[in-house]
């Protein structure tokens, strides 16, 4: 049903091990998506937005590991599947999109065959039906002439036409939960906008909920119906887009909003200083903290967890926090996901 | 006058070959170019990748050789320019790239790499440590950081190596390609501000090549759209967005996502397919097969820029 929980991501935390030390990488983070919605995620390079994908997943390879939290998928605990349970789940119920698809897709296979194997794969259908299937699909992205598109190898393609025919693998087996890691950041802002509005389309069509990762905020304000906003593997700022755009909360949020220029606006850029933090054994502190024009004295102590500042609006920050409710307390205990099951 | 001037620049690669690159098409990268850039001026020049935007610029550097038409640089016919004379030129045009780790040598430090272009125009050894501090500084940077290499730093700090770099010389002119392209958000903002700064102290005239239009409305004074090899649009910035006339220019600008959800969506006036193959190029108009205001004129005559407004050139039968 649309509008129900589809997603349950509570207190994600992946770590990367090295000789150097701990990289959490994705540091206690908790979200829902609802089915037929968009979650945008934003944050700049190296605040884990893409390693929380892949854990989403159980695609974390050692020195990585997946070091807590639940993932709930319409009453599956994801994170406890055996490898076989989880291979059935991966495609099927929720799929992913990358960056680059000329590196997720087969260089030395047909389109044709990749995507047929996908369905075969997953699905007892014939290669015919399967066939049969993904020219429609391939047709459902806006591909035009789909049965020559399926001799072609993915090098003979354009980038955008690349990320269609990701989209269209991704969507063959109509997934409950799409999530798609900077799908069109590589691509040119027209095309972009083709398949930015192709995948608004299809969600619609499908009621696939979908996570969209992306640095870019313009991205976001046009897609998403939820946003996160991520730094240093930890959700600052979580709330209905409208409102984290008109009323943003975190101040890494208010200096993102500002260091970006926007056309039709006059005044001046005010960039954040400073770089983004290094996530190696990072200090318990505020990750902002040395960037923030804010910080004051609480900020030294430990890290603020979200809290309830509006309605569905969660902001982690000493200095907004005041009186504030904590938020999603009850979320830690290990019980609660079940009730979304 | 004009600083930089360009004359019916074209620069065609392959087709020419008898042997292993004969069967090779002819791809037009850029096609009859023909523009301007006054002294402390910023021109934008905008477009989508595979347009020709960065052979443009590297033709202007006279890194590549055109095919045909003529450069000029504070009033000298430059086209041909070799050796000794080139190399002065050198001095004065810089350019800044895109990849700022790729485009500095990783084995050598920071101190030695600004050191290079001043030991090349013969500055003795004291004054170009002294220079050397004085750029660091400029571009934001400490003193400390001249022994350390680059892959010490990150890519917004790299791409401060590169700028300080290109005003080791003190030129006249710098061509930034696409200098904020792979920065994170919260750096893009400092290199911008911080490029926008030195032009007004040091009287920089810029070609500021992207293909981001919110950053060039930012920097840029006059801006180019370009497509296809052909420049289809010149106007300034201010009149961007109110007076852009170009079907493509106004395709661009709605594609531009814009940080605020109540612009609603700007993907459902997405203009259809994708940019064509340079190598074989649409007859007429190079932008009618995706053109929204297509007509039959457009198929079989190719528009001319011209002047449609003081400072203002359309390439376009329907303006």
């Amino acid at each position: 049903m649309p509008g129900d929980t589809i997603l349950q991501v509570c207190n994600l935390t992946t770590q990367f091990t090295g000789p150097g030390g701990v990289v959490k990488a994705v540091d206690g983070v908790t979200f829902h998506v609802k089915a037929g919605q968009t979650l945008g995620v934003v944050g700049e390079s190296g605040c884990g937005k893409s390693v929380m994908c892949l854990s989403l997943i159980g695609l974390i390879d050692p020195p990585g590991r997946i070091a807590g939290g639940e993932v709930w998928l319409d009453g599956k605990e994801l994170l406890r599947l055996s490898p076989g349970e989880l291979r059935r789940v991966r495609g099927r119920e929720i799929a992913l999109v990358f960056q680059d698809p000329m590196s997720s897709l087969n260089p030395v296979l047909t389109v044709g065959t990749q995507l047929t194997e996908t369905i075969v794969s997953h699905v007892r259908v014939s290669r015919a039906k399967a066939r049969r299937a993904a020219l429609r699909l391939l047709a459902g992205v806006g591909l035009p002439d789909p049965e020559r598109l399926m001799r072609r190898y993915p090098f003979q393609l354009s980038g955008g036409m690349r990320q269609r025919v990701m989209i269209a693998m991704a969507l063959s087996l109509r997934p409950k939960v799409l999530i798609a890691d900077e799908p069109t950041t590589a691509l040119d802002v027209t095309v972009q906008a083709q398949i930015l509005g192709e995948m608004k389309r299809l969600q619609k069509e499908l009621g696939t909920a979908l996570i969209l990762v992306t640095h870019d905020l313009g991205v976001i304000a046009a897609m998403a119906d939820t946003v996160a906003v991520m730094y240093a593997g930890s959700i600052v700022e979580y709330g209905p887009c409208t409102e984290v755009f008109t009323h943003p909360g975190h101040p890494y949020t208010k200096a993102l909003l500002r260091a970006v220029p926007r056309l039709g606006a006059d005044d001046g850029l005010v960039p954040i200083p400073g770089q983004p933090p290094n996530l190696l054994n990072l200090p318990d502190c505020c990750a902002f903290l040395p960037r923030c024009p804010l910080s004051g004295e609480e900020c030294r102590g430990n890290r603020p967890r979200l809290h309830v500042c509006g309605p569905e609006h969660r902001v982690a920050c000493h200095r907004s926090i005041g009186e504030l409710q904590p938020y999603g307390e009850d979320l830690y205990e290990p019980a609660a996901g079940r009730r979304f099951g | 006058m004009s600083l930089l001037q360009a004359v019916d620049l074209v620069k065609h690669y392959g087709g020419d070959g008898v042997f292993f690159g004969g069967g090779r098409r002819k791809i037009r990268a850029v096609d009859g170019v023909s523009l301007f850039l006054s002294r402390g001026e910023t021109l934008g020049l905008v477009g989508e990748s595979g347009c020709g935007k960065s052979t443009l610029g590297r033709l202007l550097l006279r890194l590549e050789e055109p095919t045909a038409g003529k450069i000029f640089f504070a009033g000298e016919d430059i086209t041909a320019w070799t050796g000794k004379r080139l190399r002065a030129l050198r001095r004065r045009i810089q350019i800044i790239f895109q990849d700022s780790g790729s485009s500095l040598n990783g084995r050598q430090k920071v101190g030695a790499i600004l050191e290079e272009p001043l030991a090349n125009f013969g500055m003795e050894k004291a004054r170009r440590r002294k220079r050397v501090l004085e750029l660091l500084a400029t571009v934001g940077l400490e003193p400390e950081h001249a022994l350390r290499y680059p892959h010490e730093f990150s890519g917004g700090q790299r791409q401060r190596i590169n700028i300080a770099r290109a005003l080791a010389l003190q030129p006249d002119l710098i061509v930034c390609d696409e200098p904020v392209s792979s920065l994170d958000v919260s750096i893009r903002a400092q290199v911008l501000n911080l490029l926008h700064e030195l032009k007004k102290r040091f009287g920089l005239s810029y070609l500021f090549i992207s293909h981001d239009l919110a950053s060039v409305h930012y920097l840029a004074d006059r801006v180019a759209v370009m497509y296809l090899g052909r420049i289809v649009e010149v106007l300034t910035v201010r009149g961007l967005l109110g007076n852009a006339l170009h079907p493509y220019t106004r395709a661009l600008l709605a594609a531009v996502p814009v940080p605020d959800p109540q612009r609603g969506a700007f993907y459902r006036e997405a203009i259809q397919g994708e940019p064509p193959d340079p190598g074989r190029p649409p007859a007429g108009c190079r932008f009618h097969p995706r053109c929204p205001c297509v007509r039959d004129q457009c198929r079989g005559v190719e528009p001319v820029l011209r002047d449609v407004a003081p400072g203002h050139k359309v390439a376009c039968h329907f303006v």
